[in-house]
């Protein structure tokens, strides 16, 4: 007989832990895997009025196995893209699109403001801060991992 | 008649004081853009009324160049000036902290206020309607600017915060995200 997590389980356990809560829902991916997928540990910055793009922020870190972060979705969102502030020709400052980023084995990647970041666009609702959303990133190794991501507003 | 107190020649003559005036308020604009060496070109407040420069007179200005579709770079230089601003207490009132947007075609003043207003409410917004009056601008300032590649696309800009004394003279410039205290530190110096 499988080994097998009761999802109530799982949810109490990041609950006391305070970990993020983290599931694979790649059927193909094991449950070997899922325990080596990246912490992921994001939160969304409350888009001001009138802005119709989102930024997330954060960190991926390591659990013993290099990974690679190749796509994110989040619900209600039309794309997700990873970016990284950039300078342009000028010297002013341009977001370069990223195809992936690396998560080391041992170690933490930030997702900031001044770096590497999220940016999602096609808003179909609107996101509010102290709201939680689901999202979905697709790592190399790890498959898909399913986390949820608070709202928040900027400091 | 000798003795009895004349009228002054501004009350005789109101169109001379008009003329006056009308020059002491040039001469004091063109003093303050003088001193800042930043050009008078159209513009208008998301208050509702036309900005100039001398607005600015008697406190700090902080100008940021940015706009309301920016993804993270703008917000964030945003809400950390207005971190900044609470932290400085009553000293927040020698303080303006003015946006001007970098894509005009989109940010209409009142669109401009809505938007700088979530992050602090006294910050205010410029709108600078001509696309070569807004180049000047930059320039003046020594800021980053070009328009995006295709329409809708994305706006390279300066990230620096600039500082605009009580003089109107520029001192210089601040990179975001800022260090809890380095906008006081830098009024300061």
């Amino acid at each position: 007989m499988p080994f097998r997590i009761a999802p109530w389980l799982v949810v109490a356990c990041a609950t006391a832990t305070g970990l993020p809560l983290v599931a694979s829902a790649n059927p193909g991916v094991s449950r070997a895997n899922l325990a080596m997928a990246p912490v992921v540990s994001l939160w969304i910055a409350e888009a001001p009025p009138g802005s119709e793009v989102l930024a997330a922020y954060g960190r991926l870190e390591g659990r013993g196995r290099p990974d690679t972060l190749l796509a994110a979705a989040v619900d209600g969102v039309g794309d997700v893209r990873l970016h990284a502030m950039t300078r342009g020709p000028g010297g002013g400052g341009l977001m370069q699109p990223l195809a992936s980023l690396a998560v080391p084995a041992r170690g933490t990647v930030n997702l900031r403001p001044d770096g590497v970041h999220l940016m999602l666009t096609g808003l179909g609702r609107r996101f509010v801060a102290g709201q939680t959303v689901r999202m979905r990133l697709t790592f190399a190794r790890a498959g898909l991992v399913n986390v949820k991501v608070s709202v928040r507003r900027r400091n | 008649m000798r003795g009895t107190p004349r009228p002054g020649r501004f009350a005789r003559s109101p169109a001379l004081a008009l003329v006056v005036s009308l020059g002491a308020g040039l001469a004091g604009a063109w003093w303050s853009t003088r001193q800042a060496g930043l050009p008078q070109v159209p513009m208008a407040a998301s208050t509702g009324k036309p900005f100039v420069w001398s607005d600015l007179d008697g406190r700090w200005g902080l100008v940021y160049f940015g706009y309301r579709g920016c993804p993270s770079a703008c917000p964030t230089a945003l809400s950390g000036l207005a971190r900044e601003i609470r932290a400085l207490g009553p000293g927040a009132a020698r303080v303006q902290v003015v946006m001007i947007s970098v894509d005009p075609a989109r940010d209409t003043p009142a669109r401009l206020g809505a938007y700088v207003r979530y992050f602090h409410p006294g910050f205010i917004g410029v709108h600078v309607p001509d696309a070569r009056d807004l180049a000047l601008v930059c320039k003046a300032f020594g800021a980053a600017f070009a328009p995006p590649a295709s329409a809708g696309g994305e706006i390279e800009h300066a990230l620096d915060v600039f500082l605009i004394d009580p003089r109107g003279r520029l001192r210089g410039r601040l990179s975001p995200p800022f260090v809890p205290g380095e906008v006081a530190k830098a009024l300061r110096g």
